[in-house]
């Protein structure tokens, strides 16, 4: 035993000597009892009614947050996937019809989105200038005025020819509903 | 803290000094101040005891844990109960040392006898006891504060001296005590 520990031992033995005055226990414990406050305005118990309420509390929203977690959102589950027992040669003609049948219904609306700027009929006119703009005095003495915003459009479409100026012989060609789709120079041709 | 405490005595488990404390600032139930005196009583007098003489240390003793209910609002729970309890205990026989104008410094260091309850049946024993009460009463006090398991800092601040000062007194106390007990029994 080193010199320390038989000090602490010696000191620990001298205090066992001892004992603390009775008197001032039962003075304290009188004294508190007298001041402890009544069990109904206990604040240690309301402190702990309120921790354990709040605890509880925050169990049971954790339990429901869990479980709504675990809970599927889904009721019905479709699984697709490749048909795994076509070989590879049937799977790549079949995605090839697949593809070629897409090409072919988008070249379908692409025909028929160019069908309706196709000129349906044409007609042979001479172009002239009024006073509320451009016209076009057709071969059967019929003058048609083209309205400035008609003639913008056209032009921002290309389907009017820059170079146009009054006297030129045109050709004017109209879709199915009878609207001017072009106006083209036509020098060689004449009512 | 107040959970740990909440779930500690609903398992029963044993609290520690300081969270009795901490309980007994919230509710003041007496039962509380019971288990702490029941803990820390005999550690309190066997230190004044040391310090002073039976009926003083009595008294003191009864005063530090009447304190210790009056201001148990001033209690701080992230602080150690025992070295607030020893600094309430170590003010109030300073202030009754200024107020006899005895300063325990001063005294002749002399040996007195503790009476029957202190009566040792070793030799051993018996010498250390003498050599304790012989050593200077700063010495005697960083020592004993020492062997209550407060370390330097903590008994600088409960003697309001800085450490150096503390860690000098402890030396001189122990070498005495060596001294004086190698005397005594080899």
């Amino acid at each position: 035993m080193s010199k320390d520990e038989q000090l602490k031992a010696l000191y620990q033995q001298r205090k066992e000597q001892v004992k603390a005055p009775h008197s001032t226990r039962q003075l304290l414990l009188t004294k508190a009892r007298a001041e402890q406050i009544k069990p109904g305005y206990n604040l240690w118990n309301w402190t702990l009614g309120v921790s354990l309420c709040a605890a509880l509390l925050v169990l049971f929203q954790f339990v429901g947050i869990t479980h709504q977690q675990l809970r599927p959102e889904y009721e019905v589950i479709q699984v697709h996937r490749l048909n795994e027992e076509k070989q590879p040669g049937e799977l790549a003609a079949l995605v090839a019809e697949q593809t070629r049948v897409e090409h072919a219904d988008n070249y379908a609306r692409y025909i028929q989105g160019q069908q309706i700027l196709t000129a349906h009929h044409k007609r042979l006119a001479r172009l002239v200038n009024t006073e509320d703009g451009w016209g076009l005095q057709t071969c059967d003495k019929e003058l048609v005025l083209l309205t400035a915003q008609l003639v913008d459009q056209l032009r921002n479409n290309r389907r009017l020819e820059e170079q146009l100026k009054k006297g030129d012989e045109v050709e004017i060609a109209f879709d199915v509903d009878g609207r001017i789709v072009s106006i083209k120079a036509a020098p060689g041709l004449h009512c | 803290m107040t959970l740990s405490i909440a779930i500690k005595s609903l398992l029963h488990i044993e609290l520690s000094n300081e969270e009795l404390m901490s309980r007994y600032v919230l509710s003041g139930d007496a039962s509380l101040l019971a288990k702490l005196y029941d803990n820390c009583a005999r550690d309190l007098y066997h230190f004044l005891l040391t310090l002073s003489e039976p009926e003083l240390a009595a008294d003191i003793a009864q005063k530090s844990w009447l304190r210790v209910m009056e201001k148990r609002h001033m209690y701080h729970s992230n602080g150690q109960f025992k070295a607030w309890l020893f600094t309430l205990a170590r003010n109030l026989l300073m202030d009754e040392y200024r107020r006899t104008k005895r300063y325990p410094l001063l005294e002749a260091c002399e040996v007195r006898d503790q009476g029957s309850q202190n009566k040792v049946d070793g030799t051993l024993l018996k010498a250390f006891s003498q050599a304790l009460e012989t050593l200077p009463f700063y010495q005697r006090e960083a020592f004993m504060l020492y062997q209550e398991g407060f370390g330097v800092q903590d008994i600088a601040l409960i003697t309001g001296e800085n450490q150096e000062t503390i860690k000098s007194r402890l030396r001189y106390a122990k070498q005495q005590l060596r001294q004086q007990l190698g005397e005594c029994c080899e």
